[in-house]
């Protein structure tokens, strides 16, 4: 089971790194989010039983699930999303003022202004 | 107690101003009161520091409920970032259409950073990161011009990354250690398996870099400083960076401190080669922005070989430096020829280390800690000979290149006072660094 985790983590994080490399703006946001999603989902998959006694007492200490792991995973989730939204906006803004999605074309604009001033 | 009180002020002005019309003269003099009165209380904190406070919310028993901690270390960064705060907002920041949310901004990111230097917890730590990330990234946009968000992109594609790392990093120290308590971890760090802490380390220490601007992780840094607005670029190098040294301080120094001395002549190393690179860069680039970008590259190799040496009380007199080094050069930009010439050159004497200035006084501790390697001595001597060049390139730069508004020069004025003033008696922040060291020393193992 681990080793099955293991893996879909790493090839989640492989596909979003791949995406992450292409000269495209909106597929590095996709990698992005892939990637986010990754460690969110290594979080939730690392530790899903508490290895500590829970402070309430219960029946069987082995079905309680580790609440710390849980909030980190779902602050996590909550701050990915933000981060995605703005970055999203920052590739409209791209759009909006180079009419581009392509970062070879950001480079060159760059280029083009260095020399004129 | 009172330690909350500058989280809680800039944390509750930088919300209200967010609703104002931050171009108002009202809202800009309610930020200037309200980061005057951070600035007062962390510096009384520490002119009246006798031990550690502590903070547990609610009554909880340590490790459930969120603790807060203002020991010497917090302080000294907390006060170094409200300086930096307080000197940007007062020199004048943009105005215009699209700059109303700026003041409130600028109040958020001294929240965020109080909160990290404050917690106790790796997990909050984190979720402040978040925030400062965040706010760092509406402040790097600022202005929305092409040159802005060219240099945005970079910079918060970057950032995501070394979040995403961090966050991982956080997951294995859970993991391999089950807490994420400041003392729990320095205490559990001891007696855990050395190879699952020199994960968790590589992890943070990659993170924790990229927000410093690490040589080799360092693309985003000339990207940002060289296209932002000069009030970000100085808010952002000043302020924000100092996080990175912050963390791997606390954390190398604590639950992180086999790995660390393990690593230590690579950190060197990279110190080393970041030192020469940026400093090669700096002494060759065009225009000031670039090169006081690459001299910030420089910088931070100089407080990585800090770092690696263990010569506490040298990264923290570099980490000051840094920061009013850094933050006098970019408001520089926003002056005056003759005011460039004056304010911005001292600042460039200080990252080039010449003596009279917090710079010298850095630079000399940290050659004092590296004698026992004479290698490392003849890199940073080499380092700073090539910081001699990029002063004669900006006084040269100084007086030819054009500014974009210019702005009177009475907050930079008081940067100045402060960078002559303490490289001339460096005794009071010389032995608080010691403190420091020692302090950090018990905390660890």
């Amino acid at each position: 089971m681990s080793l099955l985790v293991a893996l879909a983590v790493g090839a989640l994080f492989a596909a979003g790194l791949n995406t992450m490399l292409r000269r495209d703006l909106f597929r590095v946001v996709c990698g992005t989010v892939l990637i986010t999603n990754a460690a969110i989902f290594a979080i939730v998959a690392l530790d899903p039983v508490r290895r500590q006694v829970p402070r309430l007492p219960v029946a069987d200490p082995a079905l309680v699930a580790d609440p710390l792991a849980q909030a980190v995973a779902l602050t996590a989730l909550v701050i990915g999303f933000g981060t995605s939204v703005f970055l999203l906006f920052v590739v409209l803004a791209v759009v909006r003022t180079h009419t581009t999605l392509d970062v070879a074309d950001l480079a060159t604009a760059e280029r083009e202004e260095r020399e004129e001033s | 107690m009172t330690f909350l009180l500058p989280l809680a002020i800039s944390w509750v002005s930088g919300i209200v101003l967010l609703g104002l019309d931050g171009n108002r003269r009202s809202a800009r003099a309610l930020g200037l009161l309200a980061l005057v009165a951070v600035l007062a209380i962390d510096f009384a904190l520490c002119v009246t520091f006798t031990a550690p406070q502590r903070v547990t919310t609610g009554g909880w028993p340590a490790e459930v409920g969120i603790t807060l901690v203002a020991d010497r270390l917090s302080l000294f960064f907390a006060t170094t970032s409200a300086a930096v705060g307080l000197v940007v907002f007062a020199h004048g920041l943009p105005r215009g259409e699209r700059d109303r949310g700026f003041p409130g901004w600028m109040l958020l990111l001294q929240a965020a950073l109080h909160g990290m230097f404050f917690t106790n917890d790796l997990f909050n730590f984190y979720v402040f990161f978040e925030l400062g990330v965040l706010t760092s990234f509406v402040l790097a946009l600022h202005g929305y011009g092409r040159r802005e968000i060219r240099g945005g992109v970079v910079y918060v594609v970057v950032n995501l990354l070394g979040s995403v790392l961090f966050l991982l990093g956080i997951a294995l120290t859970y993991r391999s250690l089950g807490t994420l308590d400041f003392d729990a971890l320095a205490t559990r760090g001891q007696d855990a398996p050395f190879g699952g802490l020199l994960l968790v380390g590589t992890l943070l220490f990659v993170a924790l870099g990229l927000k410093l601007g690490v040589f080799p992780f360092h693309g985003w840094v000339p990207a940002l400083y060289a296209q932002a607005r000069p009030a970000v670029a100085a808010v952002l190098a000043g302020a924000l960076s100092n996080v990175g040294a912050y963390g791997l301080l606390r954390f190398g120094s604590t639950f992180l401190d086999a790995p660390r001395l393990e690593a230590a002549p690579f950190l060197v190393a990279l110190g080393v080669a970041g030192a020469l690179y940026g400093s090669f860069l700096a002494a060759r680039r065009r225009t000031i922005a670039e090169a006081a970008a690459y001299a910030a590259v420089a910088h931070v190799g100089y407080i990585l070989i800090a770092i690696g040496l263990g010569a506490t009380t040298a990264t923290l007199l570099l980490v000051l430096s840094g920061a009013l080094d850094k933050t006098l050069i970019f408001a520089s930009l926003e002056l005056t020829r003759s005011g460039r010439r004056g304010l911005g050159l001292v600042a460039a004497c200080s990252i080039a280390g010449l003596p009279v200035t917090i710079g010298f006084v850095a630079k000399m501790l940290l050659v004092r800690a590296a004698l026992d390697t004479p290698i490392v001595v003849a890199a940073i001597l080499t380092s700073a000979a090539f910081g001699l060049f990029f002063v004669a390139r900006f006084s040269f730069a100084a007086r030819s290149e054009r500014t974009r508004h210019l702005v009177p020069p009475w907050a930079p004025t008081l940067l100045l006072i402060a960078v002559v003033g303490l490289g001339a008696w460096p005794a009071g922040v010389v032995r608080w660094a010691e403190a420091t060291t020692v302090e950090l020393a018990e905390r660890g193992p």
